[in-house]
């Protein structure tokens, strides 16, 4: 064989093994079971914004439950759930903008949300693009539309604090005298939102005492320092409990201000779900924060199912991310979903899901608590209340360095943002 | 310059915006293509270009003062607020067709524009934008504190129904939108172009060029600053309203600062003083965070090792080097280096 007929065999030989790649790969594959149909599951999230800090956690305990349920759910019953991440920079316009897209080109069957300006653009689009937005956080008032399509697991701030104030006047104190009880919240329409329907339980809630007369001491929502509205509370106010609710920058200012005053671990915090002790003990260090206290709607305590899923997948996704109220509450927001895609694919199938048949079974859903890998009770939802869903607020205390889980309250039916005061 | 061989013969071809039959003929056929563009292009798009439009009106406002007049204004997401508010709540209180919310909307945010005029009198430059800071404030104040039977139930925003025409067309569609949208933005440029070609146009350059030697040769300062300050809110005034019907909601949250300060790098990134550059900075900057929001979740979903916020805060690093390098290479903005590209093209093959 001469160089010209060995260089024309070879050539042959390569073309002839490029043809058959497909077909040598195909027959080396697994022929699967079940057809796979992918879905695409966008998520509004704030990336680069005012809570860029929380996303390192809050993104790989997303994609964590996405990918273990495909691995180990989804690929029995033919669905395969796509985590597509937009960024919204907190901003509604960046939202209805990503929205416009990510409806044509994912074609999604449901949204997943995690701060009011994701769902402010959308809430009457995606009731008539049917598709459902599930959103992570606890909601606002001006989310609930009758029939709406968008849901709010996790209630609303009002409802969840004013369960946790009653849990602390309760089961917690068991002095004889009442206690006092300052309200702080960061100003703008969501701290509005939340201070009005809690100011009016107030009036209706006999077992506590209120500094200010029952006044808000609002802040602002981005704070550089806080110490003059640290040293009016708690001089003038002389609280058994301080609640503060704001955002990750607030809460910062906040601590520092107690430090520097030399309030800290002399009256007690109570800290909202947005603003977690994990998320503020990774800001700030475990021992500030030592005997301070968070509500949350999300039950994160060790032992469940879900915190083993977390545990044990994590470290392939970004290891020495801490379980604790955010990661919890984002992982809960996705386990929901696949619940509800669970049952609609009995109804319809894995190649038939859509928005609607989602909304069918989320709708007039209810959901067990077994269902829900153990982050909460049982689930109701209520097509005239959007605002309706879990119905038992925990509360943690940070004790040794990580936050325990000391007690939990039911919650009101009524939706305190809604209610007819 | 005009093109060879164009020699006006009377004083309305020599003030016409458009000489030849061929920029008529290039004029018309950018129209229509404009007005098939729902045809061939998607729901995606649609929604793109109509947030374009929307910040396109009001950046157009905020020209004819920052740009033409000379004020500094740092207020234009608020006055933006005030009509976006106003003029939706006017709608979906008394079942108003959009135009009139349209109406309202601009006249309530040049109602707003206009008490912050009244420091214009006084101060310019630095502190006139301070001052202009100050409607923000004002408005994010005002607007949160109003009991929530006054905004249909709910703190500071509600829901907005889709927009219906004077004729009970309801405009439900992404295409329907984009072409309530376009309409309103032909007749803003339409509108704003005119104004800079006028007595009052004129007046506003005097005072940007010297607001003493304006008034020493007979201009009212007074009368024109309010009048500068009224029209650019009237234009963010209308665009707030065509913001909440393409939200479908309005809020005061959703009117912030750094609104204001982004269409501000809008006009700049356009050129100030430039109809045109209006909306090329509006295109290119509005352009820009689309190529985030479409390559980042790409980015992200194919490399997940890097995380997403890696990826995002990388592509507006990106986003802001490239501002940069525009500023410092073409500091007089778009609008001149298309005029650069107009004369090239007009003496070619002739260097000068």
């Amino acid at each position: 064989m001469n160089k010209g007929q060995k260089l024309i065999l070879s050539a042959v030989l390569i073309v002839l093994l490029f043809v058959n790649l497909p077909f040598v790969s195909a027959c080396a594959k697994p022929v699967p079971q079940v057809a796979v149909h992918e879905y695409i599951i966008p998520t509004y999230a704030d990336v680069t914004g005012p809570y860029s800090e929380l996303q390192p956690i809050i993104s790989p305990s997303k994609t964590l439950v996405f990918d273990w349920w495909n691995e180990n759910v989804g690929k029995k019953l033919g669905v395969k759930l796509v985590s597509k991440t937009y960024d919204n920079r907190y901003d509604t316009a960046e939202s209805a903008s990503i929205h416009a897209r990510a409806v044509v080109n994912d074609k999604p069957i449901a949204i997943l949300t995690e701060g009011a300006p994701g769902v402010l653009p959308i809430i009457m689009k995606v009731e008539e693009q049917k598709i459902v937005v599930i959103h992570g956080s606890p909601g606002s008032g001006f989310f609930n539309v009758t029939e709406g399509f968008v849901f709010c697991p996790l209630r609303d701030w009002a409802t969840l604090a004013t369960g946790s104030f009653e849990w602390f006047c309760e089961d917690y104190w068991k002095k004889p005298q009442k206690p006092r009880v300052v309200l702080t919240i960061f100003e703008g329409v969501a701290g509005k939102d939340i201070a009005t329907p809690i100011l009016m339980w107030e009036k209706t809630y006999p077992k506590a005492e209120y500094a200010f007369n029952g006044e808000v001491q609002w802040h602002p929502a981005n704070p550089v320092d806080l110490s003059g509205l640290v040293r009016k509370i708690v001089e003038e106010g002389k609280p058994d409990l301080i609640s503060f609710a704001g955002t990750a920058v607030g809460s910062a200012a906040f601590y520092s201000a107690m430090q520097e005053l030399g309030y800290l671990h002399k009256v007690p915090i109570l800290n909202p779900p947005n603003v977690s002790l994990t998320a503020l003990s990774e800001m700030l260090g475990a021992d500030k924060l030592e005997g301070d206290f968070e509500y949350n709607g999300i039950n994160y305590s060790p032992g469940t199912e879900a915190e083993k899923i977390f545990m044990n997948n994590i470290n392939k996704y970004r290891p020495g991310t801490p379980w604790g109220g955010i990661g919890s509450q984002f992982s809960f927001q996705v386990y929901l979903l696949t619940r509800a895609v669970e049952r609609a694919v009995a109804n319809v199938g894995s190649d038939n899901l859509t928005g609607q048949a989602l909304y069918d079974v989320l709708n007039k859903g209810e959901f067990k608590a077994d269902e829900l890998y153990g982050l909460t009770g049982d689930i109701k939802f209520n097509p005239q209340d959007r605002l309706a869903g879990i119905r038992t607020v925990y509360v943690y205390q940070m004790k040794d360095g990580k936050p325990q889980m000391v007690g939990q309250h039911a919650l009101s039916d009524v939706t305190l943002s809604l209610k007819k005061w | 310059m005009l093109p060879s061989g164009t020699f006006p013969e009377r004083y309305e071809q020599d003030k016409a915006v458009i000489r030849t039959r061929l920029q008529w003929g290039l004029f018309i056929g950018f129209l229509v293509f404009l007005f098939l563009l729902p045809v061939f292009t998607s729901d995606a798009t649609l929604g793109i270009l109509a947030i374009m439009g929307v910040f396109m009106v009001a950046v157009l406002g905020l020209q004819i003062l920052v740009g033409y007049c000379g004020q500094m204004n740092l207020g234009q997401s608020a006055f933006m607020g005030v009509g976006g508010l106003m003029g939706c709540l006017a709608a979906m209180r008394f079942n108003l067709p959009v135009e009139a919310a349209l109406i309202i909307g601009g006249l309530a945010g040049s109602v707003y524009g206009l008490i912050f005029a009244i420091p214009a009198i006084r101060v310019k430059g630095y502190y006139l934008a301070l001052t202009t800071l100050a409607a923000q404030l004002i408005f994010n104040f005002v607007f949160t504190r109003l009991p929530k039977e006054f905004f249909l139930g709910t703190y500071g925003g509600f829901p907005v129904s889709s927009p219906r025409l004077l004729i009970g067309i309801q405009l439900t569609s992404p295409a329907s939108m984009y072409y309530l949208i376009l309409v309103v933005v032909v007749i803003a440029v339409f509108v704003a172009t005119n104004i800079t070609r006028s007595k009052l146009g004129r007046a506003f350059m005097a005072i940007r060029d010297n607001d003493v030697a304006a008034q020493v040769m007979g201009v009212n300062i007074v009368f024109y600053k309010f009048l500068a300050f009224s029209i650019c809110a009237f234009f963010a005034g209308v665009a707030g309203v065509l913001w909440g019907y393409t939200m479908r909601y309005v809020g005061v949250e959703q009117f912030t600062l750094i609104h204001s300060v982004f269409m501000l790098g809008m006009l700049i990134v356009g050129g100030l003083g430039s109809i045109l550059g209006a909306i090329l900075g509006t295109v290119f900057l509005r352009t820009l965070q689309e190529i985030i929001n479409t390559v980042g979740p790409s980015l992200a979903m194919a490399i997940p090792q890097l995380g997403a916020g890696i990826i995002f805060a990388l592509m507006n690093f990106l986003v802001g080097v490239i501002i940069i390098l525009f500023l410092i290479f073409e500091p007089r903005g778009l609008s001149h280096r298309w005029r650069i590209f107009q004369r090239f093209y007009r003496l070619w093959p002739f260097p000068y």
